[in-house]
């Protein structure tokens, strides 16, 4: 991982979502001294696709379209924060973007989650891209503003094999963006409710990971314990200019899809962006 | 390729576009065969064309597809020359001007319009249909006739279709694949469960095939002629698809020639057997199950699975119905990419060319499409004892105008190159000229016909036949909408639009 230009792939399509996106992907870019390449893809034709009666491919429309958006997108991005166009065309946009990602040496995709009801929805695009990314995936929550700078980041550290590999990411994160890292668990159900042995074990599970990362930053740990999932995110001191990194639930054992239950369901309650850190390519856990 | 598929290999800048896999030889006939959609378009075809010409079906399903084949040569030179989105509109511009590029773009419009109506109400039927035989309740098959049931469900499924449309779906490999083999098997097995019934004796009318039903030459009139030909061009209508897809795909396993005739084979092989099953199952004769008779033609299918696959004709429900579904779907891509072609040139009002950032689909024109196919599918439902049959003879008309048009634009466009070489003489002038006089030849004389009140399915209007006033009245209804456009945008009509002109190679 370079540490500087470090760069950033915004997915962007012109909705508002790719707005949010954007807005993320600066905040992400000014945290790291990173810089922008905003990507537009443009699905191709899939000849199993048949069009009755023919008629013409629209994509060269839709090509000029895109260049134009991305245009007008480049320019409100602020002075301070270098950014480039790029329109790609694919198959299928996640799999376009990972692809641009890849080719431009990215470290990170940005694409806007938020939409039907919650702040993050998991819509086919982002569903994809979740389960097929080699990079991590920032989501930025719906109407994301980005007027907080980034300052702070809150690593989420499950009991089971493969935390360490949130907490190398956080690390190496953190040593480029010199933002404060809380490393947390997330304790619901009845355990959350006492401080029995279930909260404790939790607690050190928790310490010994931190005395881990302590040796390179400062660290300081939480465990928010809660009746429901919901509780346990209120239990977190979440500051504006936050972030929550996350493991893929390919971290853990025997689930198909990347975001864990937990992840999955912390997506529709914690208020702050949430980037999900991918399985790397060698399978450590085992 | 499905979304979540990640091996694709990393695309560089070099290959822009072309990340389509080779299309294979069966690949292209899937394709061909799902673009022609054979099971809806028997269904709603094979009626009225034996109402025209009687025995000598199979002979004008044969010829029939001459006209066709000869136009699909001059449409892949034109695709080959100005690769665009506008087809038949940008080169009928090029060829003849704005005015006649307007109107072709127009017959094109119009063709899919109704098309997609069409379509929409033969799933309407067979959705009934299949809901009785599911439930063994015949009274639910009778809610088909009901006009409030019928054009209300109708609705459902044109709004369905339009807002899978909209969001930029698409149905995958797989789903061709399983769609086009499950509509092949369930027509062979209605021809061969059809062909049994007549050597055990058991048909309706039990006719063996006879070599003058090959003589296309024993049809009564040419006006009968005309619109058994203008019918079949409809039943043939999309397989040209064909020659186009592997010029697309670079490293194509196969030729476009090849998988053409491959292709070729099968549809006519295909509709020759089930015309063949049919008429020697039903005979023409006007009751029953004959193909004659009015009640049964607009959709014949729902009336003849029943008694030839006996338990088995819930199969031929769901064929007819997945394919028209399928193809409502598929349909709705060609007006809207029309119209945004159309509107991105300045030939329709600037809406027209938006398209949905999130979908990547031109979200107006969709939109569009659905609300004009629903209102004249709602009007013409009231107005017309059969609107179905009304519908697909106008349908054949409208194809044969606008095809007719690009064939000949096709010989102007090439006027210089075509004399060239024998290759060039036969693909870019002889072959679209004979083809877009024909086409041109029988939309004249279905037009005229059309007229009498006792044309086709005998709707009228005001004493004039009801065919024709659909067919001509939309293309009035499209010289008003150009002259409005005209007023609005004349820069359109009076300057020549730029759009890629390939040289012409070999």
């Amino acid at each position: 991982m370079t540490t500087a230009g470090r760069r950033y792939v915004v997915g962007y399509s012109g909705d508002k979502r790719s707005k949010d996106a954007l807005r993320l992907g600066v905040a992400l870019a000014r945290a790291s001294r990173g810089e922008l390449e905003l990507v537009h893809v443009v699905r191709t034709d899939d000849p199993f696709q048949p069009v009755y009666p023919p008629v013409g491919d629209v994509t060269p429309i839709i090509r000029r379209q895109a260049r134009t958006r991305l245009e007008e997108a480049a320019r409100t991005v602020p002075s301070d924060v270098v950014a480039r166009t790029h329109v790609r065309e694919h198959e299928s946009v996640a799999a376009g973007l990972v692809a641009a990602a890849e080719e431009l040496g990215a470290g990170l995709v940005v694409v806007g989650a938020g939409g039907g009801a919650g702040r993050f929805a998991v819509g086919p695009v982002v569903g994809a891209l979740l389960h097929s990314s080699t990079v991590p995936v920032a989501l930025a929550p719906r109407r994301y503003r980005g007027d907080a700078p980034l300052t702070r980041l809150y690593a989420a550290v499950g009991t089971r094999p493969g935390a360490h590999l949130v907490i190398d990411e956080a690390l190496a994160a953190v040593e480029r963006s010199g933002l404060e890292l809380v490393l947390i668990s997330f304790l619901s159900g009845e355990d959350g409710e006492d401080d029995g042995a279930a909260r404790r074990a939790v607690q050190e599970h928790l310490e010994r990971a931190a005395a881990e990362a302590r040796r390179h930053q400062p660290v300081t740990v939480h465990v928010a314990a809660g009746r429901t999932l919901k509780q346990a995110v209120r239990d977190v001191d979440w500051v504006p200019g936050g972030l929550l990194l996350i493991g893929s639930s390919r971290l853990a054992r025997g689930r198909q899809t990347f975001l864990g239950t937990t992840a999955a369901r912390l997506l529709k309650h914690i208020p702050v962006p949430m980037v999900v850190v991918p399985r790397p390519a060698r399978t450590e856990e085992n | 390729m499905n979304a979540t598929d990640i091996q694709a290999p990393a695309q560089r800048d070099t290959d822009k576009g072309l990340s389509k896999g080779s299309v294979g030889l069966l690949g292209s006939v899937v394709i061909g065969v799902s673009c022609i959609a054979p099971a809806y378009t028997l269904s709603a075809a094979l009626g009225p064309t034996a109402a025209e010409v009687g025995t000598r079906l199979p002979a004008i399903f044969l010829v029939g597809f001459l006209p066709m084949l000869l136009v699909a040569v001059g449409y892949r030179q034109l695709n080959r020359a100005m690769p665009d989105s506008g087809t038949t509109f940008t080169w009928v511009s090029k060829a003849f001007g704005p005015w006649l590029g307007w109107m072709g773009g127009w017959g094109l419009l119009a063709a899919t319009i109704l098309v997609l109506s069409n379509l929409a109400g033969v799933a309407v039927d067979f959705l009934y249909l299949a809901l009785a035989q599911i439930t063994g309740n015949d009274a639910i098959a009778e809610l088909a006739a009901s006009v409030p049931v019928n054009v209300g469900t109708c609705l459902a499924f044109v709004a369905a279709a339009a807002w899978i449309s909209y969001r930029g779906m698409e149905t995958t490999k797989v789903v061709q694949y399983v769609l086009v083999a499950f509509q092949l098997l369930v027509l062979l097995w209605f021809s061969a469960a059809a062909f049994g019934h007549v050597a055990a004796g058991t048909a309706y009318e039990g006719l063996t095939v006879r070599a003058e039903w090959f003589n296309p030459f024993g049809v009564e009139s040419f006006s009968a002629f005309a619109a058994g030909v203008s019918l079949s061009v409809f039943i043939y209508w999309g397989w040209d698809v064909v020659l186009t897809i592997n010029e697309e795909t670079r490293g194509a396993a196969t030729t476009p020639g090849r998988s053409a005739i491959a292709t070729i084979l099968v549809i006519v092989t295909l509709y020759m057997t089930i015309a063949l099953a049919v008429l020697s199952y039903s005979g023409v004769s006007d009751q029953g199950y004959g193909m004659g008779n009015e009640e049964i033609q607009e959709n014949i299918f729902a009336a003849l699975a029943g008694p030839v696959m006996g338990p088995f004709a819930i199969l031929m429900s769901i064929a007819v119905l997945s394919s028209s579904a399928a193809s409502l779907q598929s349909t709705f891509v060609s007006p809207a990419r029309t119209m945004l072609a159309m509107g991105y040139y300045g030939a329709l009002p600037g809406k027209y060319a938006r398209v949905t950032p999130r979908f990547q689909s031109p979200g107006y024109a969709t939109i569009a499409a659905a609300v004009i196919a629903s209102g004249f599918y709602a009007v013409m439902r009231v107005v017309s004892e059969n609107v179905l049959w009304d519908t697909i003879t106008t349908l054949g008309m409208m194809v044969c105008f606008y095809y007719g048009v690009t064939a000949l634009a096709c010989v102007w466009y090439f006027r210089r190159e075509a004399f060239r070489g024998v290759g060039s003489f036969l693909t870019k002038f002889l072959a679209p000229l004979l083809g877009g006089i024909l086409l041109l030849v029988f939309f004249v004389q279905t037009s005229y016909d059309s007229m009498d009140p006792e044309y086709g399915s005998g709707s009228a209007i005001g004493g004039v036949g009801l065919v024709f006033v659909l067919g001509v009245g939309i293309l009035l209804l499209g010289v008003v909408m150009m002259l409005l456009q005209y007023r609005r945008n004349p820069s359109f009509f009076r300057e020549r639009f730029e759009t890629t002109e390939l040289p012409v190679l070999d």
